[in-house]
């Protein structure tokens, strides 16, 4: 009775002011909020997109990118099924954070998390600080599934953003489905001949699929 | 599923039912009468429970979306009645998973009314009993989304309404908790991910400042009252307006149900929580606020935990801003004595710890790395502080054993090896000590005072650090002073009437009269060190400290310090010791100062009488420095005999006391005369301490010193049991000569007397209550002087009147008494002679096998 197929947890992460709360706003609502003041400890979002003829749910969580709310933000990471580290492209500073965010993805967050890096604020044109081929190049040497560079303010790629998540999330999802089915149809037809392997496959199915809640 | 819905009357039941719960018009609430059918119903139907719960939260779902609010408060609010009236129905885990999608549904809805309506529906369910346990149950969306509430701030989709958004994420999540406690299946809610969430939730908002948008202040949060908390539901809701409110009590709520195995993830979230916030910046009134709750919630025998992690926290911040360690020590010392009595066991490596961190600080200080130093030396008050108020919160008995514990740490007394840090760091432990020793309240001297702790005691009096002297001293002071008298004797005067000082004089016990004599002779000879020791620079203070202790033992036990005055004085004479003219004048108004009072204590007037001559006397020889009685005339509140106009008058004309003006010295003979007319032998003051510090002071290292064993002049445990006032100096030696040796060989030479008299005994008490009433009996001293004199006299007439033969034969009867080969032989003989009486008129014994003669036929 559910009206979308799956469920995914997606969380934001990224210094202070690199305008993640300005994406998800922009996403979800459809508005730039002007003069956003800073999240505090985390913020949810909720929006559903179409993959394909699938419904999908995107649980957005918007965390603070202030130091003092870590506590609270690494506590979300744990659950996610995508993670998107956003970095401002006209503040270098943020762009330098990055490595530092990666290792508290690495220690928080499941190892199989979809990783996405964000580049956003691309209309400050002149103001740029990072270059595209900077960015492109990082999320290359530290296995980024994907990389874009947004705008909030001109909604540069910002539906694109989070469509891609679907998408590569469902996709994920569907192959592991598929996965799981084949194993699962493997297996009640050897059931019938042999009774011990089986039952070990089954786990191991079901683990392999664990991380991913789906939800139906 | 939908196929029926077009027209109502092929509808199943529960669905007309539940249709009709909802009014024709969109402005009317739920309507009661078919609300109540439909309860019927569902109790009737049990089975029908979970299709009911379906089909409303479809309906619910869908008004949901098309935005019509009345209705979706209509869904709930009959879920909700459903949910209450079927708690019973067996058919209940089904229903409650649609109430909780239901709940879910709404939280998702990103409105604050519908979260709120949603949170509130949530609570209901938490407060309901299920009887069987959900297996598949996730709490895991609610927990993330009441601590997202948590945090609602008003830009966001909150405006003015975010407090009561916090509100209610903080009952939620006190919801989940409930829920979950009480669930033994229920995937644990203590796990590490859930608490990361929940914990940093409710501190945000106990920090978060009210509109009066003020600092934290625990002022804020009224007091929790266990006995009522429970009391009236309206009260505790109009109680828990505020976020602030309400989170101090889901704070203490949730660690009143944390058990001790998830106690570690509680805490840990709390300490990161801390740090992140940097609320371990002093004051720490948060944190301590924050700690104190804790400790108060928490099952008491629990309580070690939470300090253990505090200073595992302190462990591993040891690196950290020295503020932060400020902040955390303090916070330890301010709820250590609430966990005090609980902690048992662990008290030792806590203190331990406490110490090892203590070590480190002065360590890191040493090394010259800190670029903080006062910061870094706050940090070991503060340790120090934690310490105190740790010991504070103990029993005797364990205090003393922290003491030992400090002294046992307390590193290379003897000062040939010491390091340069080890010098601060003793400096510091003694510090400590004096902190736990102000804590502690001796009963009974000996059990505080034992031979290590007291020898121990007694070097750190005489170390190289005057401060470390000086800090000994104190300790001396607070562990004698049992009577509160230390406060009136710190800068003791010369006082005309010692009854102005207002001291609290209680007869001792005879435990203490025990200790005494065993140990004044060491105390005496520290306390004459320390005086010869004392430094120039900061002489008043040093003097003092030593006439405070002598006076506290003069006052708490003995009296036996006239000789060390005597002693002092002399000391001050030497002219072989290099000490400046102020600080023999320093030592002459010490000893007169001493005197006075002690002369007044055992009320005795002759001695009062010299006393005040010789004060007198001073006075008119007007010797800067040492007028007494200017100082008590003109400024009764000064007690600085070396004023800065007496120390600058040094250069002109006699400034010190020498040897030939005996009127302004205080005479041994006569102090004994008088001592003697109260009835007191003074024998033992002509006594010399043996006291070579020749060339000592100017080297200043003190190596000679440590060196020469200590020729303390122990009196020998004598049994008489005496006065308070008179114990000291009412020794009675056999010996008529007043001689100079020194007092071991004297002990000898008592031991080997040749006048083998038998002294009769003193005590021939066969019962119990004949030792009662000995030991209860008022101890008269002239009385027993004149029993001791006696005594003495019969010796003596004995020696005299018989002749030296006639002595030697008794001794050689008396000796042969004890002659045990003689003594065998003679009971010998005399049992042989008993067996032959006995013997006489029995028949022969048979005799043994081997001793009849059997006829030689018999072989």
């Amino acid at each position: 009775m559910e009206d979308y197929k799956y469920l995914f947890k997606v969380v934001l992460v990224g210094n202070a002011g690199v305008g993640k709360t300005c994406l998800v706003r922009k996403f979800t609502q459809g508005i730039f909020p002007p003069g956003q003041s800073a999240t505090i400890g985390v913020d949810f979002m909720i929006k559903t997109v179409k993959v394909g003829n699938d419904k999908i749910k995107l649980q957005i969580w918007d965390t603070a990118g202030q130091e003092r709310f870590r506590s609270i933000t690494q506590s979300y990471y744990r659950s996610a099924h995508a993670i998107v580290l956003v970095y401002d492209v006209s503040c270098q500073p943020s762009f330098d954070c990055l490595p530092e965010w990666l290792g508290e993805i690495e220690s928080y967050a499941n190892r199989r998390v979809l990783k996405i890096l964000v580049g956003n604020k691309v209309d400050k044109g002149d103001e740029r600080e990072v270059p595209e081929r900077i960015g492109r190049d990082f999320s290359d040497v530290n296995q980024f599934d994907y990389f874009l560079e947004t705008s909030a303010l001109d909604a540069t790629n910002v539906d694109q953003l989070f469509e891609q998540v679907a998408t590569r999330l469902t996709n994920d999802m569907k192959l592991t489905d598929e996965r799981v089915h084949q194993f699962r149809a493997d297996a009640t037809n050897s059931s019938s001949s042999t009774g011990g392997p089986i039952k070990l496959i089954d786990r191991a199915q079901t683990q392999l699929n664990s991380c991913c809640t789906r939800q139906s | 599923m939908n196929g029926l819905c077009c027209c109502t009357p092929c509808k199943p039941r529960y669905r007309r039912l539940v249709d009709s719960i909802y009014p024709r018009a969109v402005t009317d609430g739920l309507l009661y009468s078919n609300m109540q059918k439909l309860t019927f119903y569902a109790i009737s139907h049990p089975e029908k429970l979970e299709r009911i719960g379906e089909y409303l939260v479809m309906r619910m779902v869908r008004d949901l979306s098309r935005q019509r609010p009345v209705q979706v408060k209509i869904a709930v609010e009959a879920m909700d009645q459903l949910l209450q009236a079927c708690h019973s129905s067996p058919s209940l885990p089904q229903f409650s998973e649609n109430h909780l999608r239901m709940v879910q549904r709404l939280l998702e809805s990103n409105n604050a009314k519908m979260e709120q309506l949603a949170t509130d529906s949530f609570v209901t369910f938490s407060n309901i009993e299920e009887s069987s346990p959900s297996y598949h149950r996730q709490y895991d969306f609610f927990i993330d989304k009441f601590s997202q509430m948590c945090h609602a701030n008003p830009q966001a989709a909150y405006g003015d309404d975010f407090r009561l958004a916090r509100c209610a994420g903080l009952r939620g999540l006190r919801g989940v908790v409930w829920k979950s406690v009480t669930d033994d299946l229920h995937p644990n809610i203590w796990e590490q991910q859930h608490m990361d969430k929940i914990v940093p939730s409710i501190l945000f908002n106990l920090q978060e400042p009210d509109d009066s948008g003020k600092g934290f202040s625990s002022s804020q949060i009224p007091k929790f009252d266990n006995t009522f908390a429970d009391s009236t539901q309206s009260h505790r809701v109009d109680d828990e307006a505020t976020p602030k409110v309400l989170s101090d009590r889901c704070l203490r709520e949730l660690m009143g149900k944390a058990s001790f195995g998830s106690l570690r993830a509680v805490i840990e979230p709390v300490l990161k929580h801390m740090d992140l916030h940097k609320r371990w910046t002093p004051p720490p009134s948060f944190a301590i606020h924050v700690f104190r709750a804790i400790i108060y919630s928490i099952q008491s025998q629990n309580s070690y935990f939470v300090i253990q992690e505090l200073i595992n926290h302190l462990d591993s911040m040891c690196s950290a801003d020295a503020s932060t360690r400020i902040g955390i020590a303090t916070v330890l010392s301010s709820i250590v004595s609430i966990a005090g009595t609980s902690i048992g066991p662990l008290l030792l490596s806590i203190f331990n710890s406490l110490l090892k961190h203590l070590r480190t600080s002065v360590d890191f200080e040493r090394s010259g790395k800190c670029s903080d130093q006062p910061a870094e030396k706050m940090y070991q008050e503060a340790l120090i502080n934690a310490m105190g108020d740790f010991a504070n919160a103990l029993p005797d008995y364990q205090k003393v054993e922290m003491m030992m514990f400090t002294v046992g740490n307390i590193p290379n007394l003897d000062e040939r090896k010491s390091k340069q840090g080890d010098e601060f760091l003793q400096h510091v432990l003694v510090k400590t000590l004096l902190k736990v020793a102000t804590k502690y309240r001796t009963a009974y001297l000996a059990t505080v005072f034992t031979d290590s702790f007291l020898d121990t005691l007694l070097l750190l009096a005489l170390v190289r650090d005057p401060q470390v002297r000086l800090a000994t001293q104190q300790i001396f002071h607070t562990l004698l002073d049992r009577h509160d008298n230390a406060a009136n004797l710190v800068h003791l005067g010369y006082e005309l009437d010692v009854s102005d000082v207002q001291l609290t004089v209680e007869k001792c016990s005879r435990a203490d009269q025990m200790f005494m004599r065993k140990h004044i002779g060491e105390i005496t000879y520290m306390l004459l060190r320390a005086v010869a020791l004392a430094d120039e620079n900061d002489l008043n203070k040093h003097i003092d400290a030593v006439l405070c202790t002598m006076s506290l033992l003069c006052i708490e036990s003995l009296i036996e310090l006239f000789r060390l005055s005597l002693a002092l004085q002399q000391l001050a004479l030497d002219s072989k010791q290099n000490f400046s003219d102020a600080k023999r004048n320093c030592i002459h108004n010490m000893v007169a100062k001493y005197l006075n009072l002690s002369a007044q204590l055992i009320a005795n007037p002759s001695l009062c009488q010299q006393v005040q001559h010789v004060v007198s006397c001073r006075a008119q020889r007007g010797i800067p420095g040492l007028n007494l009685l200017l100082n008590v005339k003109d400024s009764p509140n000064n007690d600085d005999p070396l004023s800065s106009s007496a120390l600058n008058s040094t250069s002109q004309g006699a400034t010190t006391i020498t040897e030939e003006d005996q009127t302004l010295l205080f005479n041994a003979e006569d102090i004994a005369e008088s001592l003697k007319a109260s009835g007191k032998d003074a024998t033992r003051l002509f006594v010399p301490f043996n006291f070579n510090m020749n060339g000592r002071k100017n080297d200043g290292s003190g190596d000679q010193w440590q060196n020469d064993t200590p020729n303390f002049d122990s009196t020998d445990g004598r049994e008489s049991p005496s006065g308070y006032k008179t114990v000291g100096i009412d020794d009675v030696s056999v010996d008529m000569s007043v001689d100079w040796t020194p007092p071991v060989s004297r002990k000898q030479s008592r031991r080997n007397t040749i006048f083998s008299i038998v002294n009769p005994p003193k005590l021939n008490a066969s019962t119990v209550d004949d030792l009662k009433a000995y030991a209860n009996a008022t101890f008269d001293p002239i009385e027993e002087g004149r029993k001791e004199k006696e005594l003495t006299g019969s010796i003596l007439s004995e020696i005299r009147n018989t002749d030296f033969e006639e002595r030697v034969n008794t001794n050689e009867s008396l000796n042969e008494k004890s002659d045990l080969s003689k003594s065998i032989a003679r009971l010998l003989v005399r049992n042989g002679e008993m067996t032959r009486v006995r013997d006489i008129g029995r028949p022969a014994k048979p005799k043994n096998l081997f001793e009849i003669e059997l006829p030689s036929f018999a072989y």
